[in-house]
């Protein structure tokens, strides 16, 4: 990229003159001042609303043949935009409440200026297409389904907003030599221009009912806000600020108000005016650049970009611009918001899910691991009280009283496991030979230690089997797999593996052992071990962090965007994501979901439930891949360890966290 | 200036005096603005446009307004720059040469070649893109800021960029050849 820069250097070598006695004697003309450019950007997504009212009849999507369809109600959905990612403008959608944004788009070329359709399910956009020019697509909400609807054999269409009944789709095209206004229906075909003008006619928006088109435009030397029909006739200047330039209209989903950015106190701020012009507002007061409002559907916010935090992001505000809160927490620029109309029919079922803390047990010391079963939760307790020797426990909540029942002195109690009707965990640390200990829930006694060899660190259980990680030497270099008949306490198999051997969990058929080899150089892997032949049948690599979880068929792990797409390259465009591997081909399956924080630890009731940022408890709906709710259960570090178990008899969630505590989390 | 010649300045003496005291603080600030703006300024827009009077009214005009409206500017460097460039694409504009600019015959005499080659390569970019490469890879304003200047988006700006940048390669490494 600096060989730009350098080439243009050369134009130093230009003699500039000075102009200062000049301009004591210049007499300043006034008006030629005026922004050249329109901002082109934000795409207002019209909705068939009657009335102020959010409760509405809809008419029909996609042509005006389909029956109508029961009343709904308009909800906030997801805010989509647009975001720098490994060097290209992509297409995001996240949760107004700022979650981890979803990427729609993945392709080596810009996406822009997201619209939604009317019913929430499709989004336009302008895509770049492989030789540079922008044409208007569409796809699924999930970033699937893309359709090329323009297609052009010279200049751009781009900027593309629906009609409030989804049939025809405005945008922006410079094929006929500069920016204007043209109509399609939303398959792309039958396009009519709408405009001709000299000037640049950008950002179009259609009004909620359908009978008037917003704009901006520089025809009369700056831009100005204008509204037209839908046919081109009827136009109709909405400002006349000589002095500034009017930018992106956006109406208000009653259709009574259009916001809009303009630069009339000398930076772009947000202003508000009435359909026809009237009563202009101010929103916004601040020295950074505000561009580009978005209504909510639900009328009630204003969605827009700003870069008074420095990078440019996305905020939203009250509509009389109060409480403005920062969406997301990026450090790469994001633009052009857009709002989904989220439809819910009037009987949609409520949530059966609710998560909530509901007991905080202290536990006395630093709990190591935690697991569910036999009736109980068990907690692994490290006391390292200074100036004391340390002391490793073994504890027993009773859950229905949500109180200690029972504390268990076992050697240096770590990783735990419960299943084949005993507690399991390792009794380990600088120890010639570690020992796994067998404990009988029934009594609360230790009844088995079986010696496994140094370094041993995880225990998992399925029906027949107790499987053990260790790490030869502690070399990091490799280790093995200890498989313990628990029929009769022996070890049965030694698996070798390759890497930094670590965390092991069992299901769908298969045993998956953590190698965290490096989660920096992204050298790190799972390990598929074959539980019939006692064999590796697969290392999957580019794993982030050390936990992965089964359920559902699939295995889910956190790993590295450049473990699907090598092209990415381990550097700074490489991002972590959720992924799901298919245990039958070891291949991973489905779209990868951008996440920076996931730590699974159960699927169940069709969700993934993992330790997030900031510890927060979450679950990621595996069919619609939402993260769909969060519970703060104890805001520590990131990369603290913080265990987590689920008992799916009560679907309640145990989690031991660094305070000192086991905080229940019940779901229903 | 130090307060007590500011407040010996503002002693209500006569009629005149008060534009006096204006008037000295206006050419302090023109002085301040144009050292740290008007050449790279003008070459900036130089370059934009192609052309010497068309470059030097627009910088003119635009330093001038800035200072007649004052305080009531935020941020004077950057109000400049975005009102130089809008004037020069305005006077483009009226003179019918957005879409091929190119440097004018009699400024050539004083242009050392190697600036020569550049100025015509960007001359056959478009406007945008030419706008874009000057203000973010030759002045080393962030596309951001470039985008603030030029009335436009980061996003678009940096999609200009990216054409304008593989263009101008091609045009010049086909001069080169």
């Amino acid at each position: 990229m600096h060989e730009h820069k350098e080439r243009l250097r050369a134009l130093e070598l230009i003699q500039a003159p000075d102009l200062r006695e000049g301009i004591r004697s210049w007499e300043p003309s006034g008006p030629r001042v005026e922004p050249r450019r329109g901002r082109v950007g934000v795409i207002l997504l019209a909705l068939a609303i009657a009335g102020a009212s959010i409760v509405f009849a809809v008419r029909a999507f996609r042509g005006t043949e389909h029956p109508p369809r029961p009343a709904t109600t308009i909800q906030n959905g997801k805010i989509a935009f647009a975001a720098l990612s490994g060097g290209y403008w992509q297409i995001f959608s996240v949760e107004p409440s700022g979650s981890e944004p979803s990427q729609l788009t993945t392709l080596a070329t810009d996406q822009l200026h997201p619209a939604w359709s009317p019913d929430g399910n499709r989004i336009a956009f302008s895509a770049q297409n492989a030789e540079g020019r922008m044409e208007v697509d569409v796809m699924d909400a999930d970033g699937s389904d893309v359709v090329q609807l323009t297609e052009g054999a010279s200049g751009w269409s781009y900027l593309p907003a629906w009609s409030p009944d989804a049939s025809r789709i405005v945008f922006v095209s410079n094929q006929d030599g500069n920016d204007e206004i043209y109509v399609m229906e939303a398959d792309g075909s039958n396009q009519v221009r709408l405009t001709h003008q000299p000037g640049e006619d950008l950002s179009p928006a259609w009004s909620p009912d359908g009978t008037r088109i917003a704009f901006q435009s520089n025809r009369g030397g700056n831009n100005e806000i204008i509204v037209m029909n839908p046919d081109g006739t009827g136009v109709t200047n909405l400002t006349d600020a000589s002095a500034s330039g009017e930018f992106d209209p956006a109406w208000s989903p009653d259709g009574t108000k259009i916001a809009f950015a303009s630069d009339r106190d000398g930076n772009p701020e947000i202003y508000v005016m009435n359909a026809d012009g009237s009563d202009v507002t101010r929103l916004t007061d601040d020295p950074g650049h505000d561009w580009n409002p978005a209504w909510a559907p639900d009328g009630s916010r204003i969605a827009f970009e700003s870069d008074r935090d420095g990078a440019i992001a996305l905020y939203t505000m009250g509509i009389d611009g109060t409480n403005p809160v920062r969406l997301i927490d990026t450090e790469a620029d994001a633009c052009c918001p857009a709002w989904q109309p989220m439809l819910v029919s009037e009987a949609a079922p409520t949530p059966t899910l609710s998560p909530r803390v509901t007991a905080t047990i202290p536990v006395g010391s630093f709990p190591r691991d935690i697991a569910v079963g036999a009736g109980a939760i068990w907690v692994s307790v490290n006391d390292f009280t200074e100036g004391e020797p340390e002391t490793h426990s073994l504890v027993r909540i009773d859950p229905v009283t949500n109180e200690i029942v029972a504390t268990i002195p076992v050697g240096t109690a770590s990783n735990l496991a419960v299943g084949s009707d005993a507690v399991w965990t390792i009794d380990s640390f600088d120890k010639p030979q570690d020992t796994v200990v067998r404990i009988d829930p029934a009594t609360n006694e230790v009844v088995g230690t079986i010696p496994v060899g140094p370094y041993a660190f995880d225990v998992a259980v399925d029906a027949s089997s107790v499987w053990v990680t260790r790490d030869i030497e502690g070399s990091g270099q490799s280790g093995e797999v200890i498989r313990i008949d628990p029929a009769t306490n022996e070890v049965v198999a030694r698996i070798p593996v390759e890497g930094r051997i670590r965390d092991v969990v069992v299901g769908e058929g298969g045993v998956w052992v953590v190698d965290s080899t490096s989660t920096l150089t992204r050298g790190s892997s799972l390990i598929h071990i074959d539980p019939e032949a006692n064999e590796l049948v697969a290392t999957i690599p580019g794993l982030a962090g050390l936990n992965v979880t089964t359920g559902g068929g699939l295995v889910w792990m956190h790993g590295w965007l450049s473990t699907i797409d090598p092209s990415v390259g381990t550097g700074s465009g490489d991002r972590p994501l959720v992924l799901r591997v298919d245990p039958a081909t070891d291949q991973f399956v489905g779209d990868p979901i951008p996440m920076s924080f996931f730590r699974p630890f159960a699927v169940w009731e069709g969700c993934v439930w993992f330790v997030g940022e900031e510890s927060a408890v979450s679950h990621l709906n595996t069919t619609t891949l939402e993260v769909d709710h969060s519970v703060d259960v104890a805001p520590v570090a990131q990369d603290s360890t913080v265990h987590a178990a689920l008992d799916t008899s009560t679907g309640t969630i145990w989690v031991a966290n660094y305070q000192n505590t086991v905080t229940r989390v019940d779901l229903k | 200036m130090d307060p007590l010649t500011r407040s010996a300045l503002l002693r209500p003496w006569k009629g005149e005096g008060r534009d006096a005291v204006a008037r000295m603080e206006t050419d302090d600030e023109l002085d301040r603005l144009y050292r740290e703006h008007g050449e790279r300024l003008w070459r900036a827009v130089f370059a934009f446009c192609g052309d010497r009077e068309v470059a030097s009214d627009a910088v003119a005009e635009a330093f001038a307004q800035c200072l007649r409206r004052g305080a009531a500017v935020r941020d004077p460097g950057r109000w400049i720059w975005r009102a130089a460039f809008r004037i020069a694409a305005g006077e483009l504009k009226d003179q019918r040469r957005r879409q091929a600019v190119s440097v004018r015959g009699e400024d050539l005499y004083e242009i050392p070649e190697a600036a020569l080659q550049i100025l015509e390569g960007l001359s056959r970019l478009s406007p945008r893109q030419r706008a874009a490469m000057i203000l973010h890879d030759h002045v080393g304003y962030s596309a951001k800021e470039a985008a603030a200047i030029l009335g436009s988006s980061a996003a678009t700006v940096r999609v200009h960029l990216s054409h304008g940048r593989r263009r101008l390669r091609t045009l010049l490494e086909v001069d080169d050849a």
